[in-house]
């Protein structure tokens, strides 16, 4: 029998252990990833096709308003939403183009 | 857990801010060998996250880059990040450090720093290096220019859905990292511990922190620099651009009821120079200074200070005691003014940035025999002839460690501290280049 099953037993082993040790921290951080998600969806949903200032997605999703903002500003950092132009003391903005693509009907999304 | 491996260096340095570095490299000039144990995982201190810097207006980050990138490729200098001190003794002519090497999770060696795994990550998490005003991945890089250029993983948020090991094309991701303890010896060490912001979540006056649009002047240096969390000056209640901004000083310094009499030194100077770049960037803001005296002590500062009254940066004179929130994401300042109308006053600013006093970045505690001043910054026992000597023979210190001070001013005790270090290993029958 080759090594390679057997590392990959007690690394499975292994991991099981680490997950019991962090159980507490990773049920907390997965409630807050889906609720993230959710917030994540509704702000690109409500940008698809429309170029938006972040008062405009919160008041379309509900979400609150500085929220928002930190969504947008995390989101424009991965590249996922552009600026756009500006609307008086607000800026808007827009899907980046793989985002956008992504939220065509049809896509895998 | 056992200690693991002994190192040995010529000297130590605590700390891989400005001072540090600087110190470490003109110990390493001299043919030392040095070692930097830096707690954060990147070296570059508070510098390496300011926008630009008093009085010069240079980007900061352009300038620090370079003394930490020479530190990083210096063959002498050997860079300990994401390392805490235990504890740090002297045995005989030896200084002897115990250091806890913190799992990063991700395998230093093997990392190239291409972010494939941050950008798979589906965990965000309030970003401390942009002032919480972004988020940042449960694995991450801690920022752009950052020293090493390695990602590590945030346990606490970690879900260990494995998508970053998947994607790494060098097999780095290793969950089963675990502490590591270590020793280090050296003849000498300068202690270059710097400074923390004091923290608002208890300054009732201030809002502790629940008030969106009052903001830290280090959260200010984020809104100011090129990398920020928004790229631009927005307030963080709703993304608008700022109408009036206002700045009050001395939040925390120089006031006993809040534990820190001492002025924090560098305050008035880098909000005048924050309300200088924001008048570049919303030319048509209202910037007002709420202060008690304006201290420009430095070369060339008075000049700056005047330079920002003529641009039009408003000094009003007065002790700010509230803050609440206002309509609309506004916030509502009471302050007692000391201008000839006097009295209460009562105003509204979009956006107001505190300029919170400075603490020691760390405080040696039991963990090693050196005493601090009153102020509970390493105590220097000739502050007028030898400012980098503390109690402990062949332990020096450099910069904030010592008390708050600008940039300048750090650089140049940690030459200072250097040359003693020096001094004191040639001393000792090391050798110095020659
Ligand atoms: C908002 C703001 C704006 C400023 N703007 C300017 C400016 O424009 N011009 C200017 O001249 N000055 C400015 N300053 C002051 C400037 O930041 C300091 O002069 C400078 O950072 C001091 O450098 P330092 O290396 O002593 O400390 P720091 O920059 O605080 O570096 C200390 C390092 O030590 C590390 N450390 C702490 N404890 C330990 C430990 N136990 N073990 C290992 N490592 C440890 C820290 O993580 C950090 O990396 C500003 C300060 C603030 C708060």
């Amino acid at each position: 029998m080759s090594d390679a099953p057997i590392e990959a037993e007690s690394r499975k082993a292994a991991l099981k252990k680490l997950i019991a040790a962090r159980r507490p921290q990773m049920i907390a951080a997965t409630a807050r990833m889906k609720e993230q998600r959710r917030a994540l969806k509704a702000i690109k949903e409500h940008l698809a096709g429309a170029e938006l200032t972040v008062p405009e997605i919160a008041a379309a999703t509900g979400l609150p308003v500085s929220e928002v903002l930190w969504y947008v500003a995390t989101l424009k950092k991965y590249g996922e939403i552009l600026e756009g132009t500006k609307a008086g003391a607000y800026f808007r903005y827009r899907l980046g183009q793989v985002v956008a693509a992504e939220a065509e009907p049809g896509s895998d999304e | 857990m056992g200690v693991q491996q002994n190192l040995k260096f010529d000297a130590l340095v605590l700390g891989g801010g400005i001072a540090g570095l600087e110190a470490a490299l003109n110990l390493a000039e001299q043919d030392f060998s040095v070692a930097v144990v830096e707690k954060d995982a990147s070296i570059g201190g508070k510098m390496i996250r300011l926008s630009k810097v008093f009085p010069t207006l240079d980007c900061s980050s352009c300038i620090t880059t370079p003394k930490m990138a020479a530190a990083a490729h210096h063959p002498k200098v050997t860079l300990l990040t994401y390392c805490e001190l235990q504890s740090l003794e002297r045995r005989g002519d030896e200084l002897v450090a115990l250091i806890t090497q913190k799992p990063r999770y991700v395998d230093l060696e093997k990392c190239i720093g291409c972010r494939q795994c941050e950008y798979q990550c589906p965990v965000l998490v309030p970003d401390a290096e942009q002032g919480g005003l972004a988020a940042r991945k449960a694995i991450y890089i801690p920022f752009s220019n950052a020293i090493p250029q390695k990602a590590l993983i945030d346990p606490e948020n970690c879900i260990l859905c494995g998508r970053c090991e998947k994607v790494c094309p060098t097999q780095a991701v290793d969950f089963f990292q675990k502490v590591e303890d270590f020793t280090l010896t050296a003849a000498t060490a300068v202690i270059a511990t710097g400074f923390e912001m004091m923290p608002l979540e208890d300054k009732v006056q201030y809002g502790q922190g629940q008030i969106p649009d009052v903001i830290t002047a280090l959260q200010m240096e984020r809104l100011l620099a090129p990398h920020g969390p928004y790229n631009r000056v927005l307030r963080p209640y709703d993304g608008k651009e700022p109408d009036s901004v206002a700045f009050i000083q001395c939040a925390g310094s120089r006031d006993q009821s809040m534990g820190v009499p001492y002025c924090s030194r560098v305050c008035c100077m880098y909000a005048i120079k924050q309300a200088m770049l924001l008048s570049g960037s919303l030319p048509l803001a209202d910037l007002t200074v709420y202060y008690l005296d304006i201290r420009a002590f430095g070369k060339g500062y008075e000049q700056f200070f005047q330079n920002a009254q003529a641009m039009g940066v408003n000094f009003v004179k007065g002790k700010v005691a509230y803050v609440e929130p206002g309509e609309g994401g506004a916030v509502r300042l009471r302050y007692e003014s000391q201008e000839a109308e006097g009295g209460v006053q009562v105003v509204e600013h979009d956006l107001v940035v505190l300029s919170l006093g400075l603490l020691p970045g760390w405080t040696p505690g039991a963990s090693c025999a050196l005493s601090t001043g009153a102020d509970n910054f390493i105590k220097t026992v000739k502050p007028k002839l030898a400012p980098a000597l503390t109690e402990l023979s062949g332990v020096f210190v450099a910069g904030a460690a010592s008390g708050p001070k600008d940039i300048v001013d750090s650089i140049v005790e940690a030459g200072a501290a250097a040359m003693e270090a020096c001094r004191y290993l040639a001393a000792r029958g090391f050798k110095a280049a020659g």
